[in-house]
C-alpha cells in the first residue's frame, strides 16, 4: 500500500523541469506528469489519487481503475482516449496525449514506490521542491491537495 | 532482468553530481537502444539531478552514438583509423593545426592531449565551450565543503545559476530559509529564475556585468567608481553597499555562473570576481558549463599553449592547415567553409559527426566518461576520481587508450600519475586583465539605447548545444523549444512572429514570447549554444562573446506560410 503523496512547495520550485525529464526517462519515453502553468510560473502537477476518484467514475471504458496499492491507474489495453476522465479531473492533472490517442497520468512511479523508494521526480528534483510525504503528515499540516504558499522575491 | 548499481557522476556541469546507473548486466559488451539502462539518484537528500543530468544516460544509449570509425565516408575500425590519422601526423611538420578538447573530458586525458600538442608542435589547444576557457583562465578558487553555503549571510551571484546549474539551488534556498537575515543578491541584466527566488536584484544594462565587477574592485580599493555606475546603469551607493555587505558578512559568497553571450569579457568577470574575493575574504564558486573546463585549461594554460584567441587569428588568416579535435563536433566551433578547406580532420567523438562535405574526415569512436575511468575537479575544489561504470559500446576506447596508442604510433610514450595531473590543473594563475580595453568596449555597446539587444540565456536543457546533437528532439518532446522572450513593445512593433539582423548579415526567424519584466529593446533567446554560434561566427576577440545588437523585422503570416 502506497500511503504517501507528492506535494510541491512553491517557495523551492525553480521550473527547471528536471522533474518531468525524469518522468520521461523513467517511462521509457513517456511522460506522465503534467505541467500547470499559471502567468510566469510552471510547475508540475501530479495526481492527488482522491479518495473519491472523479475520473475513475467518468470513464466509460473502466480503464481508471484504484488498485489495492491506493493507486489510481490507467489501463492502457482499455483507454480509448476518450478524455472524459481528463474534464472530470477537479486539478487537471491528467494529460491527453493526442498522438498516441491515449491519456496519461501519475500513477506514482509504482514500480520505484512499491520496493520503497521515493518516485523519480522527486528523487531528482534539485531543489527539495517535490517531497513524498506520508498522507497522515499531509492531513496534519493541511496540505493534502494544496501547495504550500507561494512566495517570490521582490524585485527592485 | 536483475540489474547492478554503479556509482558515477553526471557528467555536465562543473558541479559533478553523483548518480547512480543502473546496468541490467554488468558483464554485457555493449548496449543498443537498451532501456533497461536508467539513471537511478542516490539516496542524500543534498543531490538532484537537473534535466541535463537525467539525460547523461542518453550518452551511452543514443540512436546517434557511434560504434565504429570512418575514413572519409568508408566505415573503418579505431584502429585502422588510428594508424592511418597517425600517417597523416608524421607528415605535417611546417603546417599549423589546432586541437580542440572538450571540457567534459577528464584531466589526465587533457594532459595527454597536452603532451600530444608539444610532441607535434602545435601550439593552439583550444578548449570548448570557449567560455568555460576564459572563466578557468581567469578563476582562482579554493577548496570549501559544498554545505558550508547554508551558513553563507550573504551570496552574491552572477548570471543564472538556478538555470544553467541547477542543482546548486538547493543549498541557495536551504541558505535563504535558514535565516531571515541571508542576504541574496543577483546582478543581472534580465529577471531570471535566480533572481525571482533572491531576496535583491540590481539590474544592470545588457553585458556590463565584468564592469560592475570593475566597479566592485575599485570600491573595494577605495578608488572612485562613479564611470563604472554609470555604464552599468546603477546607482553609485548600491556597488558601495555590496561591498560594504560583502565586508561585514559572516560567511560571504561569491557565485558566477556565466554562459556564453550575457557579458563582454567574462574572462574578465572572472578575475575581477576573484580578485574581489580575495580582498574580502570571500569564498568564490565558478560554474561552468563543462565539468573540467577550469582544470583542464590551467593544464593548457600551464603548459604556455594558445587557446580559441590564436585558433580564431589562424582560421581568420587562412593559416590553418589541419585540425585534431578531442570530445567536440568541430562543425558547432568552426564555419563550414573553413572546414572543407582543412587538408584534414581527426575528430574522436561519441557521437556520429554532422553530415557535412568534408572528404578527409577520420572518425575515431571514444568512450563516453560514464564508460571510462577518469579524474576531475569540481567547482568546489574536490578532486573526483571516478571509475567506468559500464563498458564502452561498439568499437569505442576510452580516449586515454586513443592517445596512447597514438603517442606509441609516433614513436613516442608519456606516463601520466594522478600527482602530475593535479600539480599542473590547480597551479594558480597570474594573468593581465584587459579592463581598459573592456571598459571602452562595454560603454560604446549600452550608450546605443535605441538599438535592439539580444542576450543569450541559459537553458537547463541546452537545447542543441551540439554536445548531443538530437538533443532538439528531446526537447520538443517535452515541450521545451527555444523561444525569443519579447519586451512588450517588441511584440506590439513587430509582432509574435519576426527577423533579426545582425551586422554580419546573418538572418534568423524567431517566434516570440512577451516577457512583460524585460526592457524595452531587450531580447532574451534561449537554448544559448546553437542560436550563438550561428549568430557570432567570426569572432575576432574573446572579449567580444557578449550579447549582440540586431535589427528587427515583421513577419507577415503570407510570407511565412508562402
Amino acid at each position: 500500500m502506497v500511503d504517501c503523496r507528492i506535494v510541491i512547495d512553491m517557495d523551492r520550485c525553480i521550473d527547471c523541469r528536471a522533474c518531468e525529464v525524469a518522468c520521461k526517462v523513467e517511462h521509457c519515453g513517456f511522460k506522465n506528469l503534467k505541467w500547470a502553468e499559471f502567468y510566469d510560473a510552471a510547475l508540475p502537477s501530479h495526481c492527488r489519487h482522491c479518495e473519491d476518484e472523479a475520473c475513475v467514475q467518468a470513464c466509460p471504458f473502466e480503464a481508471m481503475i484504484r488498485t489495492e496499492d491506493g493507486i489510481v491507474k490507467r489501463n492502457a489495453f482499455k483507454c480509448v482516449g476518450c478524455r472524459s476522465c481528463a474534464y472530470a479531473c477537479p486539478f487537471g492533472a491528467i494529460d491527453v496525449d493526442i498522438l498516441n490517442y491515449v491519456v496519461s497520468k501519475c500513477e506514482l512511479n509504482s514500480t520505484r514506490t512499491l520496493a520503497g523508494k521515493k518516485p523519480a521526480c522527486v528523487s531528482t528534483c534539485p531543489t527539495g521542491a517535490l517531497r513524498f510525504e506520508p498522507i497522515v503528515n499531509l492531513v496534519e499540516k493541511d496540505l493534502l491537495g494544496a501547495r504550500t504558499a507561494g512566495r517570490r522575491g521582490r524585485r527592485r | 532482468m536483475s540489474s547492478v548499481d554503479k556509482q558515477s557522476y553526471c557528467p555536465f556541469c562543473s558541479l559533478f553530481d553523483p548518480l547512480i546507473l543502473k546496468v541490467p548486466d554488468p558483464k554485457a559488451a555493449y548496449f543498443t537502444r537498451n532501456s533497461l539502462l536508467k539513471i537511478d539518484y542516490p539516496t542524500e537528500p543534498n543531490y538532484g539531478l537537473c534535466p541535463r543530468g537525467n539525460y547523461s544516460v542518453y550518452l551511452i544509449d543514443d540512436n546517434k552514438r557511434a560504434y565504429s570509425g570512418f575514413i572519409g565516408r568508408r566505415p573503418a575500425s579505431a584502429f585502422e583509423v588510428i594508424s592511418y590519422a597517425v600517417e597523416k601526423l608524421k607528415d605535417v611538420q611546417g603546417k599549423k593545426g589546432a586541437i580542440l578538447i572538450d571540457g567534459g573530458l577528464s584531466l589526465d586525458e587533457a594532459y595527454l592531449i597536452v603532451e600530444l600538442a608539444k610532441l607535434l608542435k602545435i601550439g593552439c589547444v583550444a578548449l570548448n565551450p570557449v567560455e568555460d576557457e576564459l572563466i578557468g583562465r581567469n578563476v582562482s578558487f579554493s577548496h570549501f565543503e559544498r554545505e558550508r553555503i547554508l551558513e553563507g549571510d550573504f551570496i552574491l551571484i552572477f548570471g543564472d545559476p538556478f538555470e544553467s546549474n541547477p542543482t546548486i539551488a538547493k543549498q541557495i534556498l536551504d541558505a535563504k530559509f535558514k535565516s531571515r537575515l541571508t542576504r541574496i543578491i543577483v546582478v543581472s541584466s534580465y529577471p531570471s529564475k535566480t533572481s525571482e527566488h533572491a531576496t535583491g536584484f540590481i539590474e544592470i544594462l545588457a553585458g556590463s556585468d565584468a564592469i560592475f565587477a570593475l566597479g566592485l574592485l575599485k570600491a573595494v580599493e577605495g578608488e572612485s567608481f562613479k564611470k563604472e555606475a554609470e555604464i552599468c546603469g546603477v546607482e553609485v551607493r548600491e556597488i558601495g553597499a555590496v561591498v560594504e555587505s560583502l565586508r561585514n558578512a559572516r560567511k560571504p559568497f561569491i557565485i558566477l555562473s556565466a554562459v556564453c553571450g550575457q557579458t563582454f569579457g567574462i574572462g574578465e568577470l572572472a578575475g575581477l570576481l576573484s580578485k574581489v574575493a580575495e580582498k574580502t575574504e570571500t569564498q568564490i564558486l565558478p560554474l561552468t558549463q563543462a565539468r573540467n573546463s577550469i582544470g583542464i585549461s590551467k593544464i593548457i594554460d600551464n603548459a604556455t599553449l594558445k587557446g580559441n584567441e590564436y585558433l580564431r587569428e589562424l582560421m581568420s588568416k587562412g593559416e590553418l592547415d589541419y585540425l585534431i579535435s578531442f570530445g567536440v563536433n568541430p562543425s558547432i566551433v568552426i564555419p563550414q567553409e573553413t572546414l572543407q578547406k582543412l587538408e584534414f580532420v581527426v575528430e574522436a567523438n561519441w557521437f556520429i559527426p554532422e553530415p557535412n562535405d568534408i572528404k578527409n574526415y577520420l572518425f575515431i569512436p571514444i568512450a563516453t566518461s560514464l564508460e571510462s575511468k577518469g579524474i576531475g575537479i569540481n567547482s568546489f575544489g574536490d578532486i573526483i576520481e571516478y571509475d567506468k561504470a559500464i563498458n564502452p559500446a561498439g568499437d569505442a576506447f576510452p580516449l586515454s587508450k586513443v592517445l596512447e596508442t597514438i603517442f606509441f604510433q609516433l614513436g613516442s610514450s608519456v606516463s601520466v600519475s594522478k600527482d602530475m595531473v593535479l600539480q599542473v590543473a590547480r597551479k594558480p594563475q597570474k594573468r593581465e586583465l584587459i579592463t581598459d580595453v573592456l571598459v571602452g568596449m562595454v560603454e560604446k555597446f549600452v550608450s546605443r539605447k535605441d538599438g535592439f539587444k539580444v542576450v543569450f540565456v541559459p537553458s537547463s536543457l541546452q537545447v542543441g548545444d551540439g554536445f548531443i546533437t538530437n538533443r532538439l528532439s528531446f526537447a520538443k518532446a517535452v515541450d521545451c523549444l527555444p523561444k525569443a522572450l519579447v519586451s512588450s513593445r517588441i511584440l506590439k512593433e513587430f509582432g509574435y512572429k519576426f527577423r533579426i539582423k545582425t551586422r554580419d548579415n546573418i538572418v534568423l526567424e524567431l517566434e516570440a514570447e512577451e516577457d512583460r519584466k524585460l526592457k524595452d529593446n531587450l531580447l532574451l533567446l534561449s537554448s544559448n549554444y546553437t542560436l550563438y554560434r550561428m549568430l557570432l561566427p567570426k569572432l575576432a576577440h574573446p572579449l567580444e562573446l557578449g550579447p549582440i545588437e540586431v535589427e528587427l523585422e515583421k513577419v507577415y503570416e503570407k510570407e511565412s506560410t508562402g
